[in-house]
């Protein structure tokens, strides 16, 4: 197996994992390709400047900030009048019936339906932080921001996000 | 509990929720990555040349004008111009200038990318 293959193997998992967390979704495998596809192409600029991981994670956001400002464009040039449009199938960012959600015992589904209505770094730090386990430093060096913003974000997102779901909890608890 | 009561204590309880949304943001997204996906993508992405062909071109478009010029004995009388700057045009001047302008930003693209 040549080198770049082994280099995908080591880091595939991880690359899969953070878009499937920042898209919501479970097929993302257009997006990897894409996001390995950039990695290799930025390879000369990138050498020996910062870790492949931060590298790797810094073309994840750009991609996915990518994928969803042609999604964006997307639905707006879908016309409102078209009723076979599926105009609630392209969004991805549906929140799921908090009733149905809560007596499937799924709370986490609303934590994560909450989280893809998050701003792209809000999200993506929350993600890193959380999920991948990286520190301020690391966060800082991957959206491009000092440390003192990525504390505000993480923050501002945890905020944000338990108020959403709080918002959802209510919801339900009006229902039932 | 029952996801009613659950509801209510989260909605009520900071602390409760905040354990619940870390503890579910800690948790990795289960993903199935296809097989062979590493293969795939690796026979995807070229080894880019090291002399890109734009680069190859001119070196040879070079080569064959020289080999032409020099056949022609043009290149000769190139040379004496060139030695005796007391009659260099203003022509000559600026377009010797354009060239190092243009070779300068070039070498700076090539040694950016």
């Amino acid at each position: 197996m040549d080198e770049r293959a082994q280099l995908i193997e080591r880091h595939q998992q991880m690359v899969f994992r953070t878009l499937a967390r920042l898209t919501g979704e479970a097929d993302v495998e257009d997006l990897a390709q894409e996001v390995f596809l950039r990695f290799f192409r930025g390879l000369s600029r990138f050498r020996g400047r910062a870790k492949a991981s931060t590298f790797l994670y810094r073309i994840i956001l750009n991609v996915v900030n990518d994928e969803w400002r042609r999604r964006e464009r997307e639905r707006l040039a879908v016309s409102l009048d078209d009723p076979g449009a599926g105009w609630d199938n392209r969004l991805s960012c549906r929140t799921p019936d908090p009733e149905d959600a809560l007596y499937r015992e799924q709370v986490s589904a609303l934590i994560e339906a909450a989280l893809q209505l998050l701003p792209l770094r809000e999200r993506a730090a929350l993600i890193l932080y959380y999920q991948e386990r990286r520190g301020y430093e690391d966060i800082a060096a991957i959206l491009e921001a000092p440390c003192g913003t990525v504390k505000t974000l993480l923050h501002r997102g945890r905020e944000r996000l338990k108020a959403s779901v709080r918002g959802q909890l209510e919801t339900c608890k009006t229902r039932v | 509990m029952q996801n009613e009561s659950l509801a209510e204590h989260l909605s009520g309880c900071d602390d409760c929720l905040e354990a619940m949304l870390e503890q579910s943001l800690g948790q990795p997204v289960p993903v199935r990555i296809p097989e062979g996906f590493a293969r795939r993508v690796a026979s995807q992405c070229a080894e880019p040349s090291v002399l890109p062909y734009a680069v190859a071109a001119a070196c040879l478009l070079f080569a064959v004008l020289s080999a032409w010029l020099l056949a022609g004995g043009w290149l000769a009388g190139v040379r004496s111009l060139l030695a005796d700057p007391t009659r260099w045009s203003a022509w000559l001047l600026a377009a010797g200038a354009v060239q190092t302008l243009a070779l300068t930003a070039w070498l700076w693209r090539v040694a950016r990318t």
